[in-house]
Parts: structure tokens; sequence; C-alpha cells
């Protein structure tokens, strides 16, 4: 009966680890980290404001012009980071940023989904493998003196329409970047003019 | 025997997990490994529009993800979904920019402007992994004008605009008129599919590509630009009005 019982459990293990590892872990690890923290209030020391759409002032002002009240960014010193500055750097080609970044800090950073307000448990950003960007071990970059494709021009002419679609485009020449500091990997990138 | 077929299970266990989640960079989508680029710029859409008599609140749809080739100088091709009123526009969608040595994968966007008009800088979101097939949304649920946009998992709320959609665009653009490949080759089309918009109370598909708003290959901003669906590059097929594929016919 004994061994039985062990058996069953060890089975029962291999399912709650297949679960947590392959997608419903996500649900569950959300609602551990819920559950250890009431609300997922950015470091103290980010502090931030209020805005409209667009870009807004973060009082820290680590990433100057390109500071947004919905990514706190608060600069820290990496004890052991997998990637160095130079990486970071060419990750945000993902963007077409080239060169050097003229700010580059090593940093805490949480990013939130709502414009414009602090991040919390319900806005906090995921990156692309669903996991939130919370305290995130980052680099913080600005590029200036770039010259970035926007991603579109925005709406289509009808072929039907003999008249181009007025627009008003220019290319991005500063940017802000987010790279995790442990992958490498391009979390968030904005355009700051 | 227990014990062995408790190994084999975590041994199953680990193996799909790590292939789950093994980082999948510069995917081998590009069919086009280089194309010569032109001086001439402008954008160029393949895709479906629908114009409405009133407001609606925004667009949504399902999008596969392609790695194409982009022109190093001043290149890029990108694929969305859009809400629009005149010269107002918020989307969401994939965007692939061009660097140097060209080895990234695409990256989520948003981008959008206010009431008058004014567009704001983009922003774009994480290294797109598998699957590859990811949902779109630029929606404003209320009538108030702000906006949620969402991709894949990365939702961004809360962006007050200050106006209302009334029609919906789902397209594949380029910047260069032969240097972009078009989002897809003639094997691995990319998809569009489900795209629909919402009057509010509930989301129906889209009517692309009937008599008054006809699909379009290649359309050029400019009319007096060449057409790229006419000069053999873009191409599209559709299966339904809210349903179709896009492809660079170039690109084997």
């Amino acid at each position: 009966m004994g061994r039985k019982m062990s058996v069953r459990l060890a089975f029962a293990f291999v399912l709650v680890l297949a679960y947590l590892t392959l997608g419903g872990g996500t649900q569950i690890r959300a609602a551990l980290m819920q559950a250890s923290s009431s609300s997922l209030q950015p470091p103290a020391e980010a502090s931030v404001q209020s805005s409209s759409a667009g870009s807004s002032v973060n009082v820290n002002a680590v990433l100057q012009e390109c500071d947004r009240a919905n990514v706190a960014v608060v600069a820290t010193s990496f004890s052991v980071s997998a990637v160095d500055r130079a990486t970071a750097e060419r990750a945000v080609g993902a963007i077409g940023a080239k060169g050097t970044a003229a700010i580059a800090v090593p940093a805490l950073v949480t990013s939130g989904g709502t414009l414009g307000v602090a991040p919390t448990a319900n806005t906090i950003q995921k990156d692309s493998r669903g996991q939130a960007v919370l305290s995130r071990p980052a680099w913080a970059l600005v590029f200036r003196g770039q010259s970035i494709q926007r991603p579109s021009a925005g709406p289509a002419r009808h072929k039907a329409s003999l008249q181009p679609l007025p627009r008003q485009l220019a290319p991005v020449t500063v940017v802000a970047a987010i790279v995790d500091a442990q992958t490498g990997e391009f979390l968030m990138g904005w355009g700051c003019d | 025997m227990y014990m062995r077929a408790l190994r084999l299970s975590l041994a199953a266990v680990f193996a799909v997990a790590a292939t789950l989640f093994a980082p999948s960079q510069a995917r081998a989508d590009s069919a086009c490994t280089s194309l010569p680029g032109s001086g001439i710029y402008d954008n160029w859409f393949t895709g479906g529009y629908q114009v409405f008599g009133g407001t609606i609140s925004g667009a949504r749809g399902y999008i596969r993800t392609y790695n194409p080739f982009v022109y190093y100088n001043g290149g890029s091709t990108s694929a969305w979904v859009m809400g629009v009123n005149g010269t107002r526009y918020a989307q969401a969608g994939w965007a692939k920019a061009p660097t140097n040595s060209d080895p990234y994968n695409p990256v989520f966007f948003i981008q959008y402007t206010d009431a008058t008009g004014h567009i704001y800088p983009p922003q774009w979101y994480g290294t797109i992994y598998p699957p590859n097939v990811y949902f779109y949304q630029a929606n404003s649920p209320a009538t108030n004008g702000v906006w949620t946009f969402q991709m894949g998992s990365t939702i961004v709320s809360g962006v007050g605009l200050g106006w209302l959609p009334n029609e919906v665009q789902s397209f594949g653009e380029e910047w260069n008129f032969s240097g972009d490949q078009t989002a897809g080759d003639r094997l691995t089309h990319t998809t569009f599919r489900s795209v629909q918009y919402s009057d509010f109370s509930n989301w129906w598909f889209t009517q692309f590509g009937t008599p008054s708003n006809p699909y379009q290959a290649g359309t050029p901003n400019n009319p007096s630009n060449p057409d790229r669906g006419d000069a053999g590059y873009d191409a599209l097929t559709a299966s339904s009005g809210s349903d179709f594929d896009i492809w660079d016919a170039r690109c084997p």
C-alpha cells in the first residue's frame, strides 16, 4: 500500500510539474506572485506622475527626455549580468537603432500596461514569454541622433482614390529601450520625439 | 516498473519543456535573402478595409508573424490591424526594422494619433517567440475614446486619444519599393484571420473585398509611384471577407 501511495504521489508530482511547466503554470505563478505581494508597486524610489497620451515625466529622470510614468526605472548595479552594455545596445537593432547609446543604465525596471499610470498587479506588462516585467534587471538605454523608420505610415490609401493621404512623417531620432540583463532580450522601446 | 515509468514521464516533461522554452532567434522564414533596393520610398499596402456609416470601437484579428528581408537603408515591413477616422488612426501589429546585418526577428508595435491627427512616437514591445500566430487588437471599448491595444499577451491600456474610428483596416506594409520583402513568401504566406470590428456591443467579421472596398495588393500611398502589385511583388488571396493571405511573389 505504501509503495502504491508513493508511486501515486510521484505521478501527481509529475502532473503538477508538467502543468506548471507547460503554461498552466503561468497563472499559478502569477497568483503566487500576487499572493506574496498585495500590490505590485514600483520600488519606492520610483515616484511617478500621471500624464495624457504620449510621453510623461518620471521624477527619477534616469532616461531624461524619454522617462515615462508607466515605466519605473531604478538605477542599480548588477552583481551578476550575463549581458554587457555592447550586447544590450546591439539588441536594440530590433527596432533599427544603431551605434552607441547616449544613456546606458543598469536598472531594475517595472513596466505597466496603462499609459501614464504606475504599474499595478492588474496592469503589469508581460514580456513575450508571459513573464511580468517587475523589478526586472535590465539595461535602460537612450539612443540619440538616430534616423529610425516608423513601423507604419498610418492608413492605406483606397486604391480608387487619386489623392495620396496626407502624412506627417519624420524618422524617430531619439528612442529609449529596455533590454533584459540576463537574457539579452529586447523588452520594449519607444520613440521620444 | 513504476520507477521506470516515472523516469520516462519526467524525461518526456523536460523534453517538451525544453522545446517550448528554447529561444527561437532568426527563424528561417526569409525565403529572400537579398532584394535589390530602390531609390523610391513611399508606403505600399496589401490587405483590406471597410468603411462604416457611423463610429465603431476598433479592430482585431490574428496575424502570422513572418521574418522578411528588409532593405538596410530606410526599409521597413509590417503587418497590422487598425482603427481609422480620416487622418486619425490607432494600430497594433508586428514590424521588422532594418539593421546593418539584418539578424533580427520582428517585434510587436503600436502607433496612434490623437484627435487632431498628431502622430505620437511608436512603441515597440518584445522579441516575438513562437507560436507563429498572435492576436492583435486596437480598440476603444467605451465611447470615451480611451483605447486598449493588445499584441499576444502584451496589453497597453488607458490610452486616451479622444476619438473613435469609422473604418477598419488590416494590411501588410513596405517602405522601399523593391528592397523590402512583403510579409510572406510563395510557400509561407502571412495570414490574417478572423479580422473583426466591434459596434461596442458585439464583434463582427469584416466584409473586406466587396466591389466598394476591394482587396488591394501593393497600392502606393502616392498614386504617382509604381504599384508593387502591378510590378509582381505584392500578392494576396482571400478566402472570405475577414480571412486573407499576403506574400511576396518574388520570394520562392
